[in-house]
C-alpha cells in the first residue's frame, strides 16, 4: 500500500458548541459539546431514539440546528446547506440512484461540478480499486448484492475527497458475516484515507472495535466520551457501563454497611449473609443505598464465599461460556467462563468478582470512585 | 410455487375467464372495424359478416377524407391531449412533490383542496368556464381546451404521485442533497424517475377521456380550425342521415393512435398497479 497517491484525504476535524434540536416541543437533541479531532475515527453510540442519527444529520445539514454551533475546521457550517460543508455521508440503506449505473453513481458529484472527464474518471477508478467494484463499475444497483452496495454507496463519498465521512447505521442492512468483513474494511479504509470519520451505530461491538473515540448519548446527551478501553474500564454512570460490553454488566442493588479504611462494606440487597469490600476514594455514608455493577467476565467461580447462583440456561459458544442464572434474591446474573466445557446447567455455583472490579454507583445511576 | 396456481383446472379456469372478458371488451371495436370497410348496405344486412368481396368498400375512408379537413382535426386532437398530459404530470408532480416532501403550515389542507377536485365533475362549471375563455379570448382556440383538461387531470394525478412520492427513500434525497443538487434537480433526476410507473398511470387514465371528449370542443372551441377529431366525426351523423360509413371509418382512425400511446404507456402502467402488491 504505502504510497496512496490521491486518495489522501485532507482531513479536518468537527467542533459541537452546545448543540440543541428539538422537533416542536419535544426536545431531541439537549446541548451536546464535542470535539472530533482530524483523521479520528469517532462514533456516536446509543439506544434507539437517543438522538444520535439526528445529530449526525445536524453534522450533514440534513436537519435544521436549533441552537448552538457546528464547526468543521474553523469554519462555522451551522446554517450552510449540506454540499457546501465539505461531507461525504453513506446511508443505512445505501440510498444508490438506482436508475444510474456504479461507474455513473460514483462520478455523479463530480459530474456536476463541472470537473474534467479525465480527472472524474480517475477519482472513480482509484475509489473502485480501492473498492475491489472495478468490474463491477458497468453494472446497475439492482444487480449487485447488499455489501456490494454499500460498497458503492462508500465509494461515492470517497469520490468527492470530502473534509468529513458520515456513517449512518452503515452496516445494519447486511447479513451478520458481511458486516464482520466490511467492518473491517472499513477500518483499512480509514488507515488507508486518514480522514476524520463520525460513525453512527446502536451496535456497541462495532463502536468498540471502530472508533478511536466513542460518544454514548442517551437522552438527547453525551452520556460519556473517550477511547473504547476507557469507557469500558471506567464508566461514569450506569448507563454507559450498562451500554458498553457485552454481555452488558450485572448490576445489584446494595446498601453500605460500613465504611472502611479505604472504602466501604456493601452488602447485596436480599443476600444478608455476604459483605463485598469495595475501595473508594469517597465513600458513601453507612446506609445509603447503591448500586454495584459486576461485568461477566469479571465474576470467577470460587469455592469460597461469593455469590450463590442458580444456572438455569448455559450459552456455550466454543471458546467461553455465558452462564445465566438467578441470585436467592431473585436478581438475574450473567457470569463468563472461559476454556473447557463446564456443564454448569442446573447446577448452583458460588461466584465472586475480581478484587477491584466492582463499579458502585449512587441511586441516580452516576459513579462513585 | 403455491397448489393452487398449478392446479390446471384452476389455470384454464382463470384463462378462461379472461379471454371471456377480453373478447367482450374488444367485441365492439371489432365490429366497427370489418364495418368500416363495408359499403352501407351490407353494415346493416349482416352486421356481423367479414366484409368480402362484394361488399367490401373502402368509400367510408374516402369520405373521410374528402369531407371536412381530418387531418387538422387529428392534429388538434393530439396537441391537446399530448400538451394537456404534459402539463397533469408536470404540475402534478411538483404540487405531489411539495406535499410529500416538506412539511409546511397548510399543508394537510392544500392537499384535502386538490383531493377535492377529484370528486366534483368540472362540467359542473362549464357556464363559468366559458364566460371565462370569453372573457379572456381564449374561446375558439386549442389553449382553452388543453386549460380545462389540464384542470380537470390535476386532482387525481396530485392524489396519486404524493402517495407514491413518500415511498421514494428520503436518504435518496438526503444523498442528493450532499451531493449539491438543488431541489428541482432531485426533483426531475432522482424522484421523477423512481415515479414512472405511477405518472404513466395517471398519463393512461387522463389520455382517454381527454382523447374521447366531446363536450368542452363542442363548448369552447368548435371553430372549424380548432375542432377535435371527436366533433369533428360528429359531421357525418346528420339529424336526418348519418354516413355510417364514414362515422365507423373515422372512428377506426381514432382509435389508432391512443392505441399507440397506450402500448408505450402499458408496460410502465402495469408496473405502477402492481408495485407495492407485488414486492
Amino acid at each position: 500500500m504505502g504510497d496512496t497517491g490521491g486518495t489522501t484525504m485532507k482531513a479536518t476535524g468537527v467542533h459541537l458548541k452546545s448543540v440543541k434540536k428539538s422537533f416542536g416541543a419535544v426536545d431531541v437533541i439537549r446541548g451536546v459539546d464535542m470535539d472530533v479531532d482530524r483523521g479520528q475515527f469517532a462514533v456516536f453510540v446509543g439506544p434507539s431514539g437517543c438522538g444520535k442519527s439526528t445529530l449526525l444529520r445536524m453534522i450533514a445539514g440534513l436537519e435544521e440546528t436549533s441552537g448552538g454551533e457546528i464547526f468543521i475546521g474553523d469554519r462555522d457550517v451551522t446554517h450552510e446547506d449540506p454540499a457546501d460543508r465539505g461531507v461525504a455521508m453513506v446511508f443505512q440503506s445505501y440510498a444508490l440512484y438506482p436508475h444510474l449505473s456504479v461507474y455513473e453513481n460514483m462520478a455523479f458529484s463530480l459530474r456536476l461540478a463541472k470537473r474534467p472527464k479525465a480527472e472524474i474518471d480517475e477519482q472513480v477508478r482509484q475509489a473502485a480499486g480501492i473498492l475491489q467494484l472495478t468490474e463491477h463499475l458497468d453494472k446497475k444497483p439492482a444487480q449487485l448484492s447488499g455489501g456490494q452496495r454499500q460498497r458503492v454507496a462508500i465509494g461515492r463519498a470517497i469520490v468527492r475527497a470530502p473534509d468529513v465521512f458520515l456513517f449512518d447505521e452503515p452496516l445494519s442492512n447486511l447479513d451478520a458475516e458481511l458486516r464482520v468483513q466490511m467492518r473491517l474494511e472499513l477500518a483499512r479504509l480509514h488507515q488507508k484515507l486518514g480522514a476524520t470519520m463520525i460513525y453512527v451505530t446502536h451496535d456497541q461491538v462495532e463502536a468498540m472495535t471502530l472508533a478511536d473515540t466513542i460518544f454514548v448519548l442517551q437522552g438527547g446527551y453525551v452520556q460519556q466520551s473517550g477511547a473504547p478501553l476507557d469507557l469500558y474500564d471506567d464508566p461514569s454512570n450506569r448507563f454507559v457501563a450498562g451500554f458498553i460490553g457485552s454481555p452488558s454488566m450485572n448490576f445489584f442493588n446494595a446498601s453500605v454497611d460500613d465504611q472502611t479504611r479505604d472504602g466501604i462494606l456493601a452488602r447485596l440487597t436480599g443476600q444478608p449473609d455476604l459483605t463485598l469490600n469495595v475501595p473508594l476514594s469517597q465513600p458513601p455514608a453507612k446506609g445509603a443505598t447503591v448500586v454495584l455493577g459486576m461485568r461477566p467476565e469479571h465474576l470467577i467461580v470460587t469455592e469460597a464465599d461469593g455469590l450463590r447462583v442458580t444456572v438455569d440456561v448455559a450459552e456455550e459458544l466454543g471458546g467461553v461460556s455465558y452462564q445465566h442464572g438467578t441470585l436467592e434474591g431473585g436478581d438475574a446474573v450473567i457470569f463468563q467462563q472461559t476454556g473447557a466445557r463446564h456443564g454448569m446447567h442446573g447446577t448452583v455455583q458460588t461466584v465472586t468478582p475480581e478484587p477491584g472490579r466492582i463499579f458502585v454507583f449512587d441511586a441516580d445511576g452516576e459513579r462513585i470512585r | 410455487m403455491n397448489k393452487a396456481r398449478s392446479n390446471p383446472f384452476n389455470t384454464v379456469a382463470m384463462h378462461g375467464a379472461l379471454i371471456l372478458y377480453t373478447l367482450i371488451a374488444l367485441f365492439p371495436v371489432f365490429v366497427i372495424l370489418i364495418n368500416s370497410f363495408k359499403e352501407r348496405r351490407s353494415i346493416f344486412r349482416e352486421p356481423l359478416a367479414l366484409p368480402d368481396a362484394d361488399s367490401f368498400s373502402t368509400i367510408g375512408y374516402e369520405t373521410v377524407m374528402q369531407q371536412g379537413d381530418f387531418f387538422l382535426y387529428f392534429q388538434n386532437s393530439m396537441i391537446v391531449t399530448v400538451a394537456s398530459l404534459f402539463f397533469v404530470l408536470l404540475f402534478g408532480a411538483m404540487a405531489a412533490y411539495a406535499l410529500s416532501e416538506y412539511r409546511f403550515r397548510g399543508n394537510m389542507i392544500m392537499g384535502l383542496y386538490l383531493a377535492l377536485g377529484i370528486m366534483i365533475p368540472i362540467r359542473i362549471g362549464t357556464v363559468a368556464i366559458l364566460e371565462m375563455m370569453v372573457a379572456t379570448g381564449l374561446v375558439n382556440s386549442l389553449w382553452a381546451l388543453i386549460l380545462v383538461y389540464t384542470a380537470q387531470g390535476l386532482p387525481l394525478a396530485v392524489f396519486i404521485l404524493s402517495e407514491f412520492m413518500r415511498q421514494v427513500s428520503d436518504d435518496l434525497k438526503n444523498a442528493g442533497r450532499i451531493d449539491g443538487l438543488s431541489e428541482y434537480t432531485i426533483f426531475f433526476r432522482l424522484v421523477l424517475p423512481l415515479v414512472r410507473p405511477a405518472m404513466a398511470t395517471v398519463a393512461v387514465f387522463n389520455m382517454i377521456p381527454i382523447w374521447n371528449d366531446l363536450w368542452f370542443p363542442l363548448i369552447l372551441a368548435p371553430a372549424e380550425e380548432t375542432k377535435t377529431l371527436t366533433l369533428g366525426s360528429q359531421v357525418f351523423i346528420g339529424q336526418f342521415v348519418t354516413d355510417w360509413n364514414a362515422v365507423l371509418s373515422a372512428l377506426s382512425m381514432a382509435i389508432l393512435p391512443v392505441l399507440v400511446l397506450y402500448v408505450i404507456f402499458s408496460r410502465q402502467l402495469i408496473r405502477g398497479i402492481t408495485s407495492g402488491a407485488v414486492k
